[in-house]
């Protein structure tokens, strides 16, 4: 056998190794990323919760405060999901509803209703009753759920929307 | 002599590292003059240490549940026998590794140690400074209480502000948009098994290299 011969033979078995571990890598590598990523990207579905408003008039501008409590998956559990939403009737078809979560980094707003003001117990984030930023660190307005209205029931949506974005669902 | 000297030189003979750890471990000389701002990096390790038994131990009880982590934690720390102590140590050794690595970095930056040619030994510190941090942000959330809860939520909701990949950082270590039960186990998982080690592994560089080039001398 001549050496030229014998060096291709090694290269085959070089090249042959290096194809096959690439290989195991590519694929084994494809698969675990795969399961870590999980359903992190998963959408989930808008649901409707029926709500009742304290509408006796005494506070100005006169905020409910409702607790969205909707049944969510948490991965292999179902958990009951909790979320803060300041609501107030705009008129006889419409309200207002707008989430507690704090822009800036997620934390619960307060209705200071001396101040007239939604504060932030986190970084001091302040918004005036519309949502607005007054001062503080957070980028926006306080998101907004959707409503919708249906034979004088008030129904919120699980899903919010940005400050002027569309709110209102049209039946 | 002894048993234990019998079979130390039964082993020796067969591997001969008897010449090596003595010379190239134990007895590494090292420069005149140093002070104890030199320990630092070792009390660092020594904190590792205590975290890791600590650790080890208290994964015997820990459940890495929403629905049990907190009663978990709440037993092992007040029903088990010696719970306040194994948690304590875990919680201060913490605590406390934080502020010796960064003053381990500070000593190492002042001396001009990180110089060449210790400039990849200096990387390596970097990244296991970095490695702690990761520690220190995983294990916060794993007492599932409202300060953990409430920090990991501000805390993953500033990855969530970096640009374009801001959402996607979210949601991967959230384990969803919301943070339940997939990040609670993500947090755990990297705590206890990722992390750790990626730490074993730096920090063996770390040593080795340390070895191989001696300390830098003091100024």
């Amino acid at each position: 056998m001549s050496k030229e011969s014998d060096l291709n033979r090694r290269k085959f078995m070089e090249v042959g190794i290096y194809a096959i571990t690439g290989a195991i890598t590519v694929v084994s590598g494809v698969a675990l990323t795969r399961f870590a990523v999980g359903h992190s990207f998963r959408k989930e579905k808008a649901k409707w919760i029926e709500v009742e408003l304290d509408e006796s008039g005494e506070s100005n501008p006169g905020f409910s405060r409702v607790v969205l409590e909707y049944e969510k998956k948490d991965g292999w559990l179902t958990a009951t999901a909790k979320s803060l939403v300041y609501v107030k009737r705009v008129n006889a078809n419409e309200v207002m509803a707008i989430s507690a979560a704090c822009t800036h980094l997620g934390c619960i707003v307060t209705w200071d209703a001396d101040q007239q003001i939604f504060k932030c117990p986190c970084h001091d984030g302040r918004y005036d009753p519309e949502g607005q930023v007054i001062s503080g660190p957070p980028p926006g307005p306080l998101r907004r759920h959707k409503t919708k209205i249906e034979d004088g029931r008030i129904l919120l949506a699980t899903e919010t929307v940005p400050y002027g974005g569309d709110t209102h669902e049209r039946v | 002599m002894n048993v234990f000297k019998h079979i130390y030189f039964w082993v020796d003979e067969r591997l001969e590292m008897h010449d090596y750890i003595k010379k190239d471990i134990l007895d590494k000389p090292i420069p005149k003059g140093l002070n104890l701002s030199y320990c630092l990096g070792g009390i660092t390790f020594f904190l590792f240490v205590m975290l890791a038994v600590t650790g080890y131990f208290m994964t015997l009880y820990y459940v890495p549940s929403p629905e049990q982590a907190y009663d978990a934690v709440d037993y092992l720390t007040f029903e088990v026998p010696m719970g306040q102590i194994i948690r304590g140590v875990h919680h201060w050794s913490g605590n406390l590794m934080m502020v010796t690595i960064f003053l381990h970095m500070l000593r190492v930056f002042i001396y001009g140690a990180y110089k060449k040619p210790r400039e990849i030994n200096w990387i390596s510190g970097v990244f296991l400074f970095c490695l702690v941090m990761g520690f220190g942000f995983t294990g916060y959330l794993l007492p599932w209480d409202q300060k953990a809860y409430w920090a990991t939520k501000v805390g993953t909701s500033i990855m969530g502000t970096v640009p374009v990949v801001g959402d996607y950082t979210l949601r991967l270590t959230r384990g969803g948009s919301d943070l339940g039960a997939l990040t609670l186990t993500r947090f755990y998982t990297l705590h206890v098994l990722f992390l750790p080690i990626l730490t074993v592994i730096f920090l063996l560089a770390h040593f080795v290299m340390i070895r191989k080039q001696g300390i830098s001398s003091p100024l």
